[in-house]
């Protein structure tokens, strides 16, 4: 292989692995303060991505104003989620898996309204704008703007995140209720509350996810489940509740399918990926930058 | 039971797990100023009648009254806003988040001014000055003692009229123990009522005014701490029923 090649899949590996980090990220910031993962997230991206061709490329709103209908509107569809499929099973005293049913079930809905409507033929959705997709050498490096953008958009947004977490009253309440739930109630922190606000930022985020993926993968109704898929690899691969975890999970995974995509066949290279996450997380069980749960009582 | 001059008024009180009872029917009262001691072996259900109090479980029977109010089965964090503290079992502070934050915490839903944050900040490093010295350390990075000191000031931030107190020696060397009781009296000096569960039975008698026993959830005996201390039914409580020893 030619360094030029191995570069450029390289290149192609860390964008794709930087989408597969913010699904995971988005699966983090609804599990953290409710210990659910939602799994309608992968259906949220493919939402961000499908309504974003609707908004910008079909109607041709200006990138910004569309981008933001968008993430306020799948932000919303996020906390009804909470409302309908997740806070009942809290409210139930004792605790049931039950949203593993619902969360798949409110998924299955969406991804059915969306075939209904969107038929399955993928759509271009525009780049960020200011960036493009048009392919730029630099010795033996080659990449487009709008993958740069996408990796620097992922670093920025775990820096917000990790902000929020340490520095804001509601970001540390979220963090105390994720530790201890009835330690948090008992300092009059109402974790249902917090559990609205995290899918509803969980949904949000998805939502970028989709609009900014969407460029380099094309829109298409079946996106959702890939990439819920890579987002839970990536997570699990970096460590449950850890940003910078799921990020270098995300593009490790991302450069692994990108170089076997030249010396494997699809199947084959599906197989070493999971043998790869298998791997790490035989070695540790928590992922590469998890840690233990701190407590169980 | 209940008397005119109770804060806290537990009446018949019945709650357990998944509708099974752990206590029956237990009655105890708190009056203004004073110091309670729950006492009882372990599983006597004594952290299931904290925890029913301040309304992490569900009571199934009876009342709870709070400075005359009905606060049954409200939820936790309604209630700390009422005056209730509760320091659950086994110094559950956060422990990832610093010291500064977990008092801040403390205070999360009081919708105080940033001048009365401040004030109250102080007043809990006055009290415990080795909270102000480690006050950006994570939690988790201080000892058992301090962890326990912690704890007692994030319920205290709020200025509580009840604190509970589970266990609050539990683990700590004795040294640690005697610093525990020693801040207990100076909270009781500033007025709050405490109702104090614990294992320590001497030291927990020579400090509060009555006490309660319990046994398999139900109340065995109560009495003032002085009489108490010296009755075989403290013997009782601690050795259980004496037919399955
Ligand atoms: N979460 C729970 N689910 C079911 N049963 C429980 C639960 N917690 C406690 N119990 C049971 O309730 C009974 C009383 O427990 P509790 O913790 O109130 O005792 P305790 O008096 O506080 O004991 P200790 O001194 O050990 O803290 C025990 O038999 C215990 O097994
Ligand atoms: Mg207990």
């Amino acid at each position: 292989m030619l360094l030029e090649d191995f570069l450029a899949l390289m290149v192609n590996g860390v964008a794709l692995g930087a989408i597969y980090a913010m699904v995971g990220i988005g699966l983090n910031i609804a599990y953290k303060p409710t210990n659910v993962f939602n799994l309608a997230q992968g259906e949220f991206v493919m939402l961000g991505a499908m309504l974003g061709w609707l908004l910008l490329t079909y109607v041709g709103m200006p990138w910004v104003a569309g981008t933001l209908i968008l993430l306020v509107a799948i932000g919303i569809l996020g906390g009804f989620e909470e409302r309908v499929a997740v806070a009942p099973h809290f409210r139930a005293d004792s605790h049931h898996h039950g949203w593993l049913i619902s969360t798949l079930a409110f998924s299955i809905i969406i991804i059915n309204i969306a075939d209904q409507v969107f038929r399955a033929d993928p759509r271009f959705v525009p780049p960020i704008p200011g960036f493009s997709l048009d392919t730029i050498f630099m010795g033996p490096l080659s990449f487009n703007t709008h993958q740069v953008a996408v990796v620097a958009l992922v670093v920025a947004s775990i820096f917000g995140i990790e902000y929020f977490y340490r520095h804001t009253l509601t970001g540390k309440a979220i963090s105390a209720v994720a530790e201890d739930r009835d330690g948090a109630r008992l300092n009059g922190i109402n974790p249902l509350h917090l559990t609205m606000l995290s899918f509803v930022a969980g949904g949000a985020y998805c939502a970028l996810a989709g609009i900014i993926a969407a460029p380099l993968l094309l829109a298409s109704t079946s996106l959702g489940l890939m990439l819920l898929v890579k987002g839970f690899m990536a997570m699990a691969l970096g460590g449950v509740g850890s940003q910078w975890g799921t990020l270098i999970g995300g593009i490790v995974i991302g450069c692994i399918e990108s170089i076997s995509s030249i010396l494997l066949t699809t199947g084959y290279r599906q197989l070493v990926l999971l043998a790869v996450v298998l791997l790490v997380l035989l070695i540790r069980p928590h992922g590469l930058f998890g840690k233990a749960p701190g407590r169980t009582v | 039971m209940s008397r005119p001059d109770a804060i806290l008024d537990i009446r018949d009180l019945t709650a357990g797990y998944n509708a099974v009872p752990v206590i029956r029917g237990i009655s105890l009262c708190v009056g203004k100023g004073e110091a309670v001691a729950l006492l009882g072996a372990n599983g006597a259900g004594k952290s299931t009648l904290l925890r029913a109090v301040s309304g992490l479980l569900r009571a199934t029977e009876g009342a709870v009254l709070l400075s005359g109010e009905t606060i049954t089965n409200l939820a936790p964090e309604k209630l700390v806003r009422k005056g209730l503290s509760h320091v659950a079992e086994g110094r559950r502070i956060f422990r990832r988040l610093s010291v500064a934050d977990n008092l801040e915490l403390g205070l999360a839903r009081m919708g105080l001014s940033s001048a009365e944050t401040a004030r109250r900040f102080e007043e809990q490093y006055a009290l415990f000055p080795i909270l102000h010295e480690k006050r950006k350390d994570p939690a988790g990075a201080l000892s058992g003692g301090q962890q326990q000191m912690l704890a007692i000031a994030q319920a205290l931030i709020r200025r509580p009229t009840v604190l509970m107190l589970d266990e609050p020696s539990t683990g700590l060397a004795p040294i640690l123990i005697e610093e525990v009781f020693d801040k207990m009296a100076q909270i009781r000096a500033q007025g709050v009522s405490i109702l104090l569960v614990e294992q320590v039975v001497e030291r927990a008698l020579e400090f509060v005014d009555h006490a309660y026993l319990i046994q398999g959830g139900r109340l065995i005996a109560d009495g003032p701490a002085t009489e108490l201390k010296d009755s075989s039914a403290i013997r009782k409580a601690y050795m259980g029923d004496v037919s399955i020893a």
